[in-house]
């Protein structure tokens, strides 16, 4: 198979499927897949493919990203050439083997050439990329809930825009965040949720419904429910660029709470959301319904100092992006999947078995990949995030190929 | 209910036309044993029945043992008024495929004695055996024949004194002048029309999408009388994407997947 990396055995995994956890686990993996899995007795190993003994570390499906700006320096609205292959290498280390570029509004033109890149970039990068969609944060979104993004930059929704974005990504454009309230808001949702093209769409490939997330957004909660029914299933980084909860003008919060079909994201670094908030989620909205994501923007993994994001500066300190000048306004993250894995088990109130269903299936399901990304079994995608007792990345595995290996990193 | 969405018009009329034509087909009807089609007027249909005059031209489907019954006639209407059902369905399906006239059913708005005639319309359907499929429009307020708003789910056939509403949308039909329109018409009842082994509700356009609406996700109500379709063993509603821009995103999704693998043409 095109992209498959060579036969690999992995053993004496601890396996997290994520519904169980199970020791002392082979697996093979062969075309890019899991060929096979199970006890090492009930498992054939070909002659001559490599081995690596883990040890009884931890094996979990790859970690899938849905909100993802930048790391390493770049940003995916950067014009460089090395912003994708730059951005990938710092998630891909942190067990990343599934990020949706993550693009918020800007003017039209550079807006949809973005989209254009990202696109090209995911037609002819090796089958191995992590990159694997994107996900438009706005344009029509709620200039007065712009958070960290220039309200200016921000378009009228309207189904001719709509259908602007789809002609330049096409289906790689997975997720878009969406505020409802906005005029003719509700018409875009319809359209997107149903994957509805232009009657004279330029060729007749298959659009793939997009996931659809209430963000940057003050909808009052019959807002929400219209869009609910209108196809919105999900929330963007729960708590940021949304008014708090008001008991008698209940909005997106209460209404993300309420409604069980909605999921959330939740930037789990514990500096966007306290501890004991991050275990009332757990709670309320329990671990079949939180996507982790780590809304990570150029400043991740690099030194503190100041960034541009949007048109901001911003200023990183102790980890914790926020505008200068606005230390309250928090903008993006540095975090990254391996981490958020481990806050919400040591922080969280999560099992790992939890953290894993939580940082890949539950993204998987959204993304309609369920029956190949999410779970370890045989016949799904070899991608795979290997971590220690400690809950730190030591490999990552996209496709059976070897993406990041700690031993042998330079 | 079976709830199957079409891309347009064309499309859905097509799909209708080739699952009548399979069902009769299949039934292998003879003059002893005829297959019995119960008929719907208005706009709606008119593009199932160019699609059935189309299949029976290319000879692919004969209408020489089957039987139809019309669900409604306006009263004191002559039959040969371009406005009365006789003359839409002669001019749109009749004249053109192979039934013999004598199959054709139409209540007689014109008879001295209205009630005798619906009591024996019900009769006839009993002789011929029973309405196998039952082919139905809806109207914006979920009517189906006319058992406007309010009609038992399950009345007969009867005598239904017209609504003020449905008079004046008429009169487009009538030079615009309500006092030309018919006040009355002669009307299968739901009952009549959930008798039948089945049921088929065309419906598109974006004027029908509250309708369905109602009827699809709400509970049987005889304000919507097309509703009472849910209590139907075999009741299918065959819409175009237009007609479902009421529903919510969940119902449609859920009825594209299951209906999926039936969007293709039946084979005759």
């Amino acid at each position: 198979m095109e992209g498959a990396g060579e036969p690999l055995a992995l053993l004496r995994a601890t396996a997290i499927t994520p519904f169980r956890r199970e020791e002392n686990i082979t697996l093979v993996l062969s075309g890019g897949q899991i060929a096979q899995m199970g006890k090492p007795e009930d498992v054939s190993i070909p002659a001559g493919i490599r081995q690596i003994d883990l040890k009884g570390n931890y094996v979990l499906p790859g970690f899938i990203d849905l909100h993802v700006h930048g790391g390493y320096g770049y940003d995916f609205c950067d014009d460089s050439p090395h912003a994708l292959d730059k951005i990938s290498s710092f998630h891909s280390r942190y067990g990343t083997t599934s990020l949706i570029a993550t693009i918020y509004p800007q003017p039209e033109e550079p807006f949809l050439n973005k989209i254009k890149q990202i696109r090209e970039y995911c037609e002819s990068a090796p089958l191995h990329r992590i990159i694997e969609g994107i996900h438009a944060e706005g344009p029509f979104l709620n200039p007065e809930m712009h958070g960290a993004i220039n309200p200016e930059w921000m378009w009228p929704a309207t189904v001719e825009n709509y259908h602007k974005i789809i002609d330049a990504g096409g289906s790689w454009v997975r997720v878009m965040t969406i505020a409802p309230e906005i005029p003719g808001a509700m018409d875009v949702l319809r359209v997107a949720a149903l994957g509805k093209r232009k009657v004279t769409a330029p060729n007749n490939g298959r659009i793939y419904p997009i996931y659809l997330s209430i963000g940057h957004s003050k909808a009052p909660y019959e807002e929400l429910a219209e869009a609910i029914d209108n196809g919105m299933e999900g929330v963007t980084h729960i708590f940021n660029a949304m008014p708090s909860i008001h008991h008698r003008k209940p909005g997106v919060l209460t209404g993300t709470l309420l409604r069980d079909e909605l999921f959330v994201e939740v930037i789990a670094d514990a500096l966007h959301v306290h501890p004991a908030v991050l275990k009332l989620l757990m709670k309320v909205k329990t671990h079949d319904k939180i996507l982790l994501v780590t809304d990570a923007i150029r400043a991740a993994g690099q030194p503190e100092g100041k960034y541009l994001f949007s048109s901001h500066e911003i200023e990183v300190r102790q980890g914790r992006a926020y505008i200068s000048n606005c230390p309250e306004t928090l903008a993006g993250s540095t975090l990254n999947m391996g981490k958020a894995v481990r806050t919400m088990v040591k922080l969280g109130g999560a099992s790992l078995e939890q953290a894993a269903q939580m940082a890949s299936l539950n993204a998987a399901r959204v993304l309609q990949w369920k029956y190949r990304r999410g779970i370890l079994a045989v016949g799904k995608d070899a991608d795979l995030a290997i971590m220690d007792p400690d809950l730190h990345v030591n490999m990552t595995i996209k496709r059976g190929h070897i993406v990041w290996d700690r031993e042998n990193a330079a | 209910m079976r709830i199957v969405i079409h891309e347009n018009y064309g499309s859905m009329s097509q799909w209708i036309a080739h699952y009548v034509a399979q069902k009769i087909k299949s039934y292998n009807p003879t003059p002893d044993n005829p297959f019995v089609l119960g008929l719907p007027t208005g706009s709606s249909p008119i593009g199932t029945y160019q699609e059935l005059i189309n299949i029976h031209t290319e000879g692919k489907l004969s209408f020489k043992n089957v039987i139809t019954f019309n669900m409604d006639e306006y009263v004191n209407l002559p039959e040969d008024h371009p406005e009365s059902y006789h003359y839409f369905m002669w001019h749109h399906l009749f004249s053109h495929i192979d039934i013999p006239k004598e199959n054709v059913n139409i209540l007689n708005g014109n008879a001295p004695d209205l009630e005798k005639e619906c009591r024996e319309y019900e009769e006839k359907i009993v002789q011929a055996g029973g309405i196998h499929l039952f082919l139905g429009g809806i109207g914006p307020d979920g009517h189906i024949a006319f058992n406007e708003p309010g009609s038992s789910l399950q009345s007969r056939t009867r005598i239904k004194t017209l609504t003020y509403d449905t008079i004046l949308a008429n009169s487009r039909f009538f030079d615009n002048d309500v006092s030309k329109v018919p006040k009355k018409a002669l009307t299968v009842g739901v009952g009549t029309v959930m008798d039948s082994d089945e049921v088929i509700i065309i419906v598109n356009g974006y004027k029908k999408a509250r309708a369905l609406q109602k009827v699809v996700e709400e509970g049987v109500n005889h304000m919507w009388t097309v509703s009472a379709l849910q209590m139907h063993e075999r009741g299918i509603i065959v819409c175009d994407e237009e007609a479902t821009m009421d529903l919510k995103v969940g119902t449609v999704k859920y009825f594209k997947d299951i209906e999926q693998s039936s969007l293709q043409l039946p084979p005759l």
